[in-house]
């Protein structure tokens, strides 16, 4: 079975919805396709805009392929700003077919190139999935791409993979301790997007509120919704795949008061007083629904 | 002890459903200022608002959320304009499918941001639509920067879905403590 390793991060938000559904029935096609007994190695995609291009043309891997979403003329400006970097390209109105036909044609070209070459300058952002696993839907999508023992906040390039590992493996790993994002680290998202198979609840919808309302710690998001934390996670993941979330480390400790200072209380511990005081109007709200839905034959 | 009212204002065109809304979510604490509808040609419902719709919530023994649903007519704006005012919470309803709701949309947004005490939006798609319709709504909505607001879907006469809208506002509000 053929490869094709996408990178898609650098899409500007405008043209990943569509990439995201258009790419899942155009992979399928160019899969079905494929000569069965012919083994063809790897093809590394970027798929990039104008917009994201001066970015993307300087980090993507050596041996990769471009695929640039623009209008023609900016796809001239951009050949004419770099010659021979983009291998193709669509207009932002682009088909299924058209796409499946610059699969094909990027099948072909890339003959002869080896993907661990190409996955060694595998980026932080860059999302990452083989065609022939089955998706149910975009969500499905970006979650297989994401991984999930990518540092949470990271500038800098990621650590070369372990040369052995299969692309095909390359999918998220259920949460687990050891990829907790730092203490303290607050998230917030850019923008509403619609979550959709097992995220679509209404428990998910509330911890994208509490997020495009402010920057939230892990604590905050769990207190906000009735998720658990490792779904909380998983939510997180597929928003970091979409491109949507922003997350804040939390400032440095000084260490010379750490040292002095016993531990503080948890940043949810109630006040002395607390329990007596007035509680806010997302608390009152949050418990009249409750105890309306409780009492609601609907 | 004084307790402020809590008041939340739903927004949007003229038969999107804002009375519906309200009823849905207030039920027999709702007060409708329907009259016959003169302008069949920007409507053919038979009634609109004139004023006020107004329904309560008792959140508690001290404390009632108020809902104004204000006239969608745009010659109504200074009504629109004096709810907001009062208002911590606004529900912007639209019709995804109308060629003038990305602007109105917008619109509406822009006023409940000039109002003091807004702390939470939402944008409430009421007429079907598809996933990918709604997520190309938000998308394209979301880059005007001052519309990065939640997007939901819910049929306004359903008092379930208008409940998880009423959840989504809580779920954005800080919670504050208020000394006794």
């Amino acid at each position: 079975m053929s490869e094709l390793i996408l990178h898609a991060a650098h899409l500007s938000e405008a043209h990943q919805l569509r990439f995201s559904y258009l790419f899942e029935v155009a992979a399928k096609h160019w899969r079905d396709k494929q000569p069965s007994q012919t083994a063809k190695p790897a093809t590394e995609l970027w798929v990039i805009d104008a917009h994201s291009a001066p970015d993307a043309i300087q980090n993507r891997s050596h041996g990769s392929f471009v695929l640039l979403i623009a209008t023609d003329d900016q796809a001239q400006a951009a050949r004419a700003q770099w010659p021979d970097q983009i291998d193709a390209q669509l207009p932002p109105d682009y088909s299924v077919g058209r796409l499946t036909q610059v699969l094909e044609h990027l099948s072909v070209q890339a003959h002869g190139k080896r993907l661990r070459e190409t996955l060694k300058n595998r980026r932080q952002h860059s999302m990452t999935l083989g065609h022939d696993v089955q998706l149910k839907n975009a969500d499905a999508a970006f979650l297989k791409a994401t991984d999930l023992s990518l540092p949470t906040v990271v500038a800098e390039p990621l650590p070369e993979p372990a040369a052995d590992v299969p692309v095909a493996n390359a999918t998220a790993v259920p949460a687990a301790p050891g990829n907790l994002p730092a203490a303290g680290t607050r998230f917030r998202i850019k923008r509403w997007t619609q979550l959709t198979g097992s995220m679509a609840g209404q428990a998910h919808r509330q911890l994208l509120a509490a997020m495009i309302s402010g920057d939230r710690d892990l604590d905050e998001l769990a207190d906000r919704t009735q998720l658990e934390r490792a779904e909380i996670l998983r939510v997180l993941q597929v928003l970091r795949g979409k491109g949507v979330l922003v997350e804040t480390a939390p400032p440095p400790a000084t260490p010379a008061v750490a040292l002095a200072t016993p531990a503080p209380p948890a940043a949810h511990a109630a006040e002395p007083g607390a329990a007596s005081a007035k509680l806010g109007l997302f608390r009152q709200l949050s418990r009249w629904i409750h105890q309306n839905r409780a009492s609601d034959p609907h | 002890m004084h307790h402020p009212i809590k008041r939340i204002v739903l927004l949007g065109p003229m038969g999107i459903g804002k009375t519906t809304a309200i009823r849905s979510l207030c039920g027999s604490l709702a007060i409708e200022c329907d009259v016959p509808n003169l302008d069949k040609q920007a409507h053919a419902k038979e009634t609109t608002t004139v004023g006020l719709d107004f329904g309560e919530i008792k959140l508690d023994d001290e404390d009632t959320l108020q809902v104004y649903g204000c006239p969608g007519q745009e010659r109504y704006d200074f009504v629109r304009e004096w709810a907001l005012s009062l208002a911590f919470g606004a529900i912007v309803m639209v019709d995804i499918h109308d060629p003038q709701a990305m602007e109105q949309t917008i619109n509406l947004i822009q006023q409940c941001h000039a109002a003091p005490n807004i702390q939470a939006i939402v944008v409430l798609i009421a007429r079907p639509a598809s996933a990918a319709q709604q997520e190309m709504f938000t998308v394209r909505l979301s880059a005007h920067a001052e519309c990065v607001v939640p997007v939901l879907s819910a049929d306004p006469r359903n008092p379930s879905q208008m409940l998880d809208t009423l959840d989504i506002i809580a779920a954005m509000l800080p919670d504050e403590v208020q000394p006794r």
